[in-house]
């Protein structure tokens, strides 16, 4: 960890508002795409954003938190957040009407392809185990290194790499075997449009 | 080949892509979620000190915050787990002694209640205390049996012996005060047991245990009254009875065997309905020659009977005497409910018979006890 974190993470926990502001500054645009990419809504990343936050100020004030890897203990705190919300309503985030993701497409076909996929991505991520969901979220989608991960999830290295493994391994299942062929058209047709 | 495997790389990498691009956060939510979060970092920060009236009691919210809180730690685990078993442990017991308190001594709940009466009396150590629970108890006797036999039940021996115990018990302790003591306490029993003894239903009077009751508390009271007289002498008589008691308790547990039981079946024998044993029926008494007053140590008329009662004093002999003039003999009548003298119950209880009869002081010269010694 450069040292510059560690003095933001010892000013973080002093509760400096300088230090505090320049946290969120850093990593809540990320925290709400994560957020907005696994719910599909971007009311409800917000909300994520503020909990993830909020959860962090009272972990400061508690005198806990991190000692070091700020980013994945902030992205640990979003993950949990987002998982509770899937237990307590699964059916919730996974409208693809609200499906935000698709303004930059250019075609409208492609664009509705793209909106069906991404639903069905996002269902299969949600059929994986949190941990699972989270390596794919991390390495697939957000591009961060193994190390990272394992360092957001608290594990070994060798454990995320496990981990990633059966993740694709179940992910491939599930958008091929259980969503069926007419649904997986869109992949093909994408897959097609991109060669 | 698995058909999920055929899905390529290439294509697991576009489904990924429509997952990263997504709408940019509005920046007026940016502002907002960040002026929120400073405000709310801001009022953490601020030193806050607990209002006046919360300053002594903020370990009570403390408290709540640790039992309500999310995750345990393994001692509360532990430490709740402990609670909860005392409180099975004890809760029920507790039930059990609560639901014992109507018991009647027919009962099987009747033990727990008798149990707790005496765990009470051992665990009191003054004696004014200590002769406030013997009435007491005395009196939840005399209701028990009186509850008895308006329900047409057979009271066992045990209930009658027990009151009598308690009142012994209490006149015995008012007998070990020092003076001053010693008179409130004669008084408090006698005044007790003089409002016992007019609560007792008249309708039962026809009934041979309640005139049995009456009997062994008017005895009592005439000792208090003794006691209120003559300190010195109801002093000495009580030393003699306890020694005589001691006695017959070492006799009972290893001279004399137990002997047969004649603890008395309902409707049998004791004190409830039925045939009456006649005074041959005592195993001790079937030999050639036996006089059952003879035959015991601690039976009525005899040497050693005579010489451990209360007696009310030399001016009631001629005149309870004259009633039954045999001390060595039962009372007259049908309606003795009395084992025959001798027998188990008097050895174990050590009373010597007093009450063994149905009228124990007229039958017993009882006035002559006071005069002839105190040496058991």
């Amino acid at each position: 960890m450069d040292q510059n974190q560690e003095k933001l993470l010892r000013q973080a926990k002093e509760l400096n508002l300088q230090a505090l502001a320049e946290i969120y500054d850093t990593y809540s645009t990320g925290l709400y795409g994560y957020a907005l990419r696994l719910l599909g809504d971007p009311a409800i990343a917000e909300d994520c954003v503020a909990e993830t936050f909020s959860r962090f100020l009272k972990t400061l004030h508690a005198g806990k938190g991190p000692k070091e890897h700020l980013k994945a203990y902030l992205y640990r705190i979003a993950h949990n957040w987002i998982a509770d919300l899937y237990r307590r309503s699964p059916q919730q985030s996974l409208s693809l009407e609200e499906s935000p993701e698709l303004a930059h497409a250019v075609r409208v076909e492609e664009q509705v392809d793209r909106r069906i996929l991404a639903g069905q991505l996002r269902s299969a991520l949600f059929q994986l185990t949190p941990d699972q969901r989270q390596v794919i979220m991390l390495v697939f989608i957000e591009g961060w290194r193994q190390a990272e991960v394992a360092a957001a999830l608290g594990k070994p290295v060798g454990a995320v790499k496990s981990l990633q493994h059966r993740a694709l391994k179940s992910l491939r299942k599930h958008l091929v075997l259980s969503e069926g062929e007419v649904q997986y058209e869109p992949v093909r047709k994408l897959a097609r449009d991109t060669t | 080949m698995n058909q999920s495997e055929n899905l390529p790389e290439t294509q697991l990498e576009i489904c990924f892509s429509s997952l990263r691009a997504v709408v940019p956060r509005a920046p007026g939510a940016i502002q907002r979620g960040r002026r929120d979060f400073l405000a709310q970092a801001s009022a953490l920060a601020a030193p806050v000190s607990k209002p006046e009236n919360q300053r002594h009691t903020g370990w009570i919210a403390s408290f709540v915050n640790t039992l309500t809180t999310k995750e345990y730690s393994p001692m509360y685990t532990t430490i709740a787990s402990f609670i909860l078993v005392l409180a099975l442990m004890f809760g029920g017991s507790g039930a059990a002694v609560l639901a014992a308190q109507d018991s009647l001594p027919n009962q099987s709940l009747y033990q727990v209640k008798t149990f707790t009466e005496d765990l009470a009396l051992r665990s009191t150590f003054r004696n004014e205390h200590r002769i406030q629970m013997e009435l007491d108890y005395a009196g939840r006797r005399v209701t028990e049996m009186t509850r008895l036999r308006e329900m047409q039940q057979a009271i066992p021996e045990s209930a009658y012996r027990r009151l009598e115990k308690h009142l012994d018990q209490a006149l015995l302790i008012a007998a070990r005060s020092g003076a001053e003591e010693m008179v409130r306490s004669l008084n408090q029993i006698r005044e007790r047991l003089q409002n016992q003894n007019a609560l007792l239903s008249p309708d039962l009077d026809h009934d041979p245990l309640m005139i049995r009751i009456r009997e062994m508390i008017q005895t009592r009271i005439s000792w208090a009254e003794l006691g209120l007289d003559d300190p010195l002498e109801f002093q000495q008589q009580a030393q003699v009875r306890t020694q005589f008691n001691q006695q017959a308790q070492f006799e009972h547990q290893y001279g004399h065997g137990p002997g047969p039981d004649l603890d008395p079946e309902p409707g049998v024998g004791g004190f409830g309905p039925g045939p009456q044993e006649p005074e041959s029926n005592n195993p001790e008494c079937q030999a050639e020659n036996c006089d059952p007053a003879a035959q015991d140590h601690f039976g009525p008329g005899q040497e050693v009977e005579e010489k451990h009662q209360y007696g009310p004093g030399p001016e009631n002999q001629s005149e309870q005497g004259s009633q039954n003039p045999d001390p060595g003999q039962p009372a007259p009548g049908g309606n003795n409910p009395e084992p025959s003298p001798g027998s188990n119950q008097d050895q174990e209880t050590g009373h010597n018979g007093q009450d063994s009869s149905s009228n124990p002081e007229s039958s017993q010269g009882s006035g002559s006890n006071k005069g002839n010694g105190a040496t058991p």
